[in-house]
């Protein structure tokens, strides 16, 4: 078979599994940011312990993220649609605990799409590692005050750019992490410190390490391959797939962006005799 | 751009006296914890938060 003739079954497969708003993806986005706001004041008054509090609040921030991701592809609705406002609420809505803009979120994701595993022009390349441990140590590394990686790096990218878009995208990352830390602050000096910690501060770092781990350094791990067939692979978690983010299945994601991230692993199935054709790292998945 | 890179750049600073110095303070009254030098939980806490805030900047990070 033709790698042209290969290509048209991928895609007449793939289109099986795009189209229609995800209302999994929708749900899931809308409560977990209403469960995240509605700990505030049930902790604050006494209602819930603050320890159940910081568990929850991991769990929240930690899976922010993802719904987010469906709306930076619009995958909720397409761009230009009726129902394209709805894509950008849920998009932005999601995100809050994360402190991290759509906006900014989106125009780096499509770079790291464009670019992944590109040293210079992939903007996730400083989740790169040798090995988990070394993953893990590298989220920690990236967060540092004057890291060259992580979110630093976002900012000097979207300073390179120029562009209206990434000028927005750049001031959007001021105001929020502004505001984080503003309202931390606020928090912390209006007598509540232990509670913006542990319900904010480090539900995020443990949230951040999380997604730097498994949304970025593990689908893409060694990290050494490009192109459309070798800058991603499947793989076999420890946690399996629903604790992991559904990331076993990635490699669909890379493929075809528009497919909901709770159809990638039947997407997987049906294309992995191609895939496996295309010669990519499935790790006998 | 200048100014918010200069604030940025003592962030950390600003966490150690606006952040940490409270936790600090706000953790020891709950452990019922006493400061050295028989210092208040607040003064002890800004003397923490704003040494290491100040390490941090100086440094460019945490740990």
């Amino acid at each position: 078979m033709t790698s042209q003739s290969l290509r048209a079954r991928e895609k007449a497969i793939a289109d099986q599994f795009t189209g229609g708003i995800p209302w999994l993806m929708v749900f899931w986005g809308i409560t977990n940011t209403v469960i995240w706001l509605a700990l505030w004041p049930l902790v604050f008054t006494g209602v819930m312990p603050l320890w159940l509090g910081f568990i929850i609040a991991s769990i929240n921030i930690t899976m922010s993220y993802l719904p987010s991701h469906d709306a930076q592809h619009y995958i909720i609705a397409p761009k230009g649609s009726k129902l394209e406002w709805f894509n950008e609420l849920v998009g932005h809505w999601s995100l809050i605990p994360l402190t991290l803009p759509l906006r900014t979120a989106r125009i780096t994701h499509m770079e790291h799409h464009k670019h992944a595993n590109d040293p210079l022009l992939d903007p996730d390349y400083s989740t790169h590692a040798s090995g988990p441990l070394h993953a893990l140590w590298k989220t920690v590394v990236n967060r540092q005050p004057r890291a060259t990686g992580g979110f630093n790096r976002y900012g000097e990218i979207l300073q390179q750019w120029d562009s209206p878009a990434a000028t927005a995208a750049l001031n959007d990352a001021i105001i929020s992490k502004t505001l984080f830390f503003g309202i931390l602050a606020a928090l912390a000096l209006s007598g509540y410190a232990i509670e913006a910690a542990l319900l904010w501060w480090l539900p995020r770092h443990a949230a951040l390490t999380y997604i730097s781990f498994y949304l970025s350094w593990a689908p893409h791990h060694p990290a050494d391959g490009k192109g459309r067939y070798k800058d991603t692979r499947a793989f076999k978690s420890r946690m399996g797939n629903i604790w992991s983010s559904g990331m076993q299945y990635h490699i669909v994601h890379h493929l075809y962006p528009t497919i909901p991230l709770n159809k990638t692993p039947a997407a997987y199935r049906a294309l992995r005799p191609i895939l496996g054709e295309r010669g990519c790292n499935l790790d006998n998945m | 751009m200048s100014f918010v890179k200069s604030l940025f750049f003592f962030g950390p600073f600003f966490f150690g006296i606006a952040f940490l110095a409270p936790l600090v303070a706000q953790v020891m009254l709950k452990l019922e914890l006493q400061a050295p030098f028989a210092l208040s939980p607040l003064a002890f806490g800004l003397i923490i938060g704003t040494v290491l805030g100040l390490v941090a900047t100086y440094r460019g990070k945490w740990i």
